[in-house]
């Protein structure tokens, strides 16, 4: 099992999660946050707005916690990807790491 | 090393934090979090009556999101208590995800492995 950790764009959570929806995949945790990358956290405004480039110190992220099975995780990772992307420095990360166990907690079970 | 992630009910967790503290696990990291899960974060839309379910998007719900690293000796003995204290036996009382820890590491002192946890 894997499990996935999405950094991404707060605005894009919902569709995410309606792309996940139509999957069957829709169970995962959320969490809100703040980061910077690379980019140390700019935004760049519209052009025709005429602004100076902003700087920040951090920019609001969403983190998404989602576990699956191995065969669902290229799927899954895509779909996100696929969904963040706006093509804009800032779409955000995603972590995969490997898990031993799984627990459900109401039975007690092991696994997904 | 293992760090157990527990997502639990929020109400719960002066509960868990009694209970891990009994068995000397007193290191613990507490996140808000929200969550859904085969629910879609209807609690209790698996009872709806002939089989229908009231279908709202996008619904997520409150939930914490605990983290303690343990030694691979303890791990199961915390698992099985945070499982037997939130157990209600309905839906959405969470899931724990357990992950091997490679390193850790103590900032005060640098001290590293299980002397940093313990």
């Amino acid at each position: 099992m894997q499990l996935i950790r999405a950094i991404v764009r707060p605005e894009c959570e919902a569709k995410i999660v309606d792309e996940l929806d139509g999957m069957g995949l829709g169970a995962m945790t959320k969490i809100s946050g703040f980061g910077q990358g690379r980019q140390k956290a700019k935004a760049e405004a519209p052009v025709e707005w005429d602004m100076p480039l902003t700087k920040y110190d951090v920019v609001p992220k969403t983190m998404l916690m989602i576990v699956a099975d191995d065969d669902d995780t290229q799927m899954i990772v895509s779909t996100i990807m696929k969904a963040a992307r706006t093509g804009g420095e800032g779409d955000g990360k995603i972590f995969v790491t490997s898990i031993n166990e799984v627990y459900t907690v109401r039975t007690g079970a092991a696994g997904i | 090393m293992k760090e157990v992630m527990a997502i639990i009910r929020p109400d719960k967790l002066p509960e868990t934090k009694a209970a891990l503290t009994k068995m000397g696990v007193l290191g613990l990291t507490i996140m808000s979090a929200e969550g859904r899960g085969k629910q879609k974060g209807q609690e209790g839309a698996h009872k709806a009556a002939g089989g229908m379910r009231i279908y709202q998007s996008r619904v997520f719900v409150q939930k914490v999101l605990l983290t303690v690293v343990v030694k691979d000796t303890e791990a199961d003995q915390v698992i099985r208590k945070i499982m037997s204290v939130n157990r209600t036996g309905e839906a959405g009382d969470g899931k724990i995800i357990v992950c091997l820890v490679d390193e850790c590491i103590r900032i005060r002192t640098g001290e590293t492995g299980v002397a940093a946890i313990s």
